[in-house]
């Protein structure tokens, strides 16, 4: 049982969380809320692990007791934390081991650690991923493992701090089953925190939602209205001509593809289908066999930065295309390499950027930096641009503003969320047993 | 029959130790063969290692004071010696890291550090796909990785992003290990099996015997 009474939190000056009260006795709620709303902050405070930063009022009790009372240990058998990214959070290299850690560090016997490793991975179900490596599991199984290897400490509550965002629909719906099944079978509440609520919500027993630093109890999720957009089609631009592409195995088995002057389009399909390494052989950072043809002239046989001159590429993680030591440099660090005049005021004015030209890129929120990336990109004005799900950890708002950006602009892009998809794409495609086919509708 | 790969570390120690107590050519040959086999059965020898070892073998011979056979015997040895160390080195290294650092936690090393060498082990294949990353995202906004400029080009633009990364993943490690009580006492248990053998027990008397003959 953990009741959170009037609390209060700021890290320096303003207050992130304000007047918060909540109380969760066995059961799964959802707390939805934009990014920078302070739904991380409320799981960190809970976990304890904000009390000796910051300031705060009121109180947050833990089976009765004030969770200042607690050491980080004791409070840490009774919360568990599952967080966003499931890589950075596995810690040894068998999925046996990263499910006995907590246990070990515990000092439980063999038996002990032995049974309880069964029962998590039948609530998981997980019993195939046993005598894995952690290495080679995909992200929704290693999303599984951390949670098995929160699970087997038997905590009162789990908290799970947007623990789907880097998954595609299906596994997304599994993670949510397995969480639905620890709330039933084991007895053990649970906090999802995510902004990515859409299909997330139906398996809430009770649904919050933060606005700025407040939590109000709500009914129905919010409605997402998306403002939505639908280029004018012009020429053919870029034609992918059976692309072929194996890695150990065939990944991609005869892609062909015509992409049109100012069209978007959405490339889906599920974890490891290949929709990246597509990209990365347009790229040419992959030998393919096939042929790629911008405007009509093959660009198999060119470089990387050749192509990159007219083909811009937006990765999937905003921290490794971040280069530069300010916000300006930074949107203007290819127009540079291409040796180029630039003028990114405007683009940085209507990204919301403007306000940070001197600032360290790397202090930006998620959502800003992945703003960033596409300014960066937008700058030197490609003729194409490739995007790696660039609406990963983003909310509702930012991918209004991330795809207003691309407004006019020709994209080929990664994505997972069908809803999205439909709204903005004039086509999507579904990359399945290496093949694209056209879908007609996500329903 | 399946040695631990502490017992291995120990065999490849005592290994190169007899590779240097002996100096008649004939036996430091017959302690070169026996990786050399192990190894070429399984694996292809890099041309690297080729090379340089012919190298090794020109420079003693030219530098060394003596006659021809004691200038050839003499380089045979040096190169024999290095070969035996680099093969040996190299077959240890197939052993599974995850174990090694198992065993020797298993025979005293305390719990924090062998945890680091796994968490060591764990983050270098991401730290590799980092840096593939970042590298490919340089190069897709043009920069210059080719050329004299270019070293101080991937230096410059590649210490910012790894710090960053670096610093936010060990961040989300640390949230990870302390909720699930990671050094809350001084020692742990662990849920794997020990994994030493009898046959690990005889191999390592053996192995004394043989050096205390030796010397």
């Amino acid at each position: 049982m953990i009741e959170v009474r009037n609390y209060s939190f700021r890290y320096n000056k303003e207050w992130v969380l304000r007047n918060i009260t909540l109380a969760i006795d066995r059961e799964l709620i959802v707390i939805t809320g934009k990014s920078g709303s302070g739904k991380s902050t409320l799981a960190l405070s809970i976990a304890g692990f904000l009390k000796d930063t910051g300031a705060h009022k009121g109180k947050i009790l833990v089976s009765g007791k004030n969770i200042e009372d607690f050491d980080l240990f004791e409070l840490a058998q009774k919360i568990g934390m599952i967080q966003q990214d499931p890589e950075s959070q596995i810690c040894t290299m068998s999925v046996e081991d990263e499910i006995a850690f907590g246990l070990e560090n515990l000092c439980h016997n063999k038996q002990e650690i032995e049974k309880r490793i069964e029962w998590a991975l039948s609530i998981v179900n997980g019993h195939d991923l046993r005598k894995r490596s952690t290495n080679s599991l995909s992200g929704g199984e290693k999303q599984k493992v951390a949670i098995a290897s929160v699970l087997v400490m038997k905590p009162d509550v789990i908290i799970f701090d947007e623990p789907t965002s880097n998954l595609d629909v299906e596994t997304t719906k599994e993670v949510m089953r397995v969480i639905r099944k620890i709330k039933k079978k084991a007895d053990i509440s649970a906090i999802v925190i995510e902004h990515k609520w859409k299909h997330i919500y139906m398996y809430a027993d009770t649904l919050y939602e933060m606005n700025s630093g407040e939590l109000r109890r709500i009914e129905n999720p919010p409605d997402i209205v998306y403002n939505g957009y639908k280029n004018e089609v012009g020429q053919p631009l870029l034609e992918i001509k059976g692309l072929e592409f194996s890695y150990e195995r065939k990944v991609l088995g005869g892609i062909d593809l015509t992409v049109n002057e100012k069209e978007i389009i959405g490339i889906m399909g599920p974890n490891g289908s290949g929709k990246t390494t597509l990209l990365m052989c347009i790229m040419n950072f992959l030998q393919y066999k096939g042929d790629v043809l911008l405007r009509g002239k093959s660009i198999r046989n060119k470089k990387t930065p050749d192509i990159a001159r007219n083909i811009g590429i937006v990765f999937q993680n905003p921290n490794h295309q971040i280069f530069e030591n300010t916000v300006y440099k930074e949107a203007g660090f290819a127009c540079k390499n291409f040796h180029m005049d630039f003028d990114v005021d405007g683009l940085l004015e209507k990204s919301d950027l403007m306000k940070y030209v001197n600032n360290n890129p790397f202090r930006l929120s998620y959502g800003e930096k992945r703003r960033l990336n596409i300014v960066s990109v937008l700058s030197y004005k490609p003729e194409i641009i490739l995007l790696d799900e660039p609406f990963i950890g983003q909310d509702y708002e930012n991918v209004q503003k991330i795809m207003d950006l691309l407004k006019g602009t020709t994209c080929l892009m990664v994505v997972h969320d069908p809803f999205i998809a439909e709204t903005f794409c004039s086509r999507i495609l579904e990359l399945r047993g290496g093949v694209l086919h056209e879908v007609k509708s996500t329903h | 029959m399946k040695l631990n790969p502490l017992t291995k570390f120990v065999t490849v120690i005592v290994y190169c130790l007899l590779l240097f107590l002996f100096s008649s050519i004939y036996v430091v040959a017959g302690l070169f063969a026996v990786p050399f086999v192990l190894y070429i059965r399984n694996f292809k020898i890099n041309r690297f290692i080729v090379v340089f070892s012919l190298f090794i073998f020109g420079i003693n011979a030219v530098f060394i004071q003596g006659d021809l056979y004691y200038k050839m015997e003499y380089s045979l040895r040096i190169v024999l010696r290095f070969l035996g160390i680099v093969f040996s080195g190299m077959l240890f290294s197939r052993e599974d890291p995850n174990e090694f650092a198992h065993s020797l936690m298993r025979v005293g090393l305390p719990y924090r550090y062998g945890m680091t060498m796994v968490l060591t082990f764990r983050l270098i294949p991401l730290f590799s796909a980092e840096s593939m990353m970042i590298k490919k995202a340089q190069m897709a906004r043009g920069v210059d990785l080719e050329g004299i400029s270019s070293l101080v080009n991937v230096v410059r633009y590649t210490f910012l992003p790894w710090i960053y990364s670096g610093l936010e993943r060990a961040d989300a490690l640390t949230l990870s290990m302390e909720g699930r009580c990671f050094g809350i006492y001084r020692k742990r248990t662990f849920y794997k099996e020990s994994i030493f053998s009898h046959y690990d027990y005889v191999w390592l008397i053996f192995l004394a015997g043989v050096l205390w003959w030796s010397l």
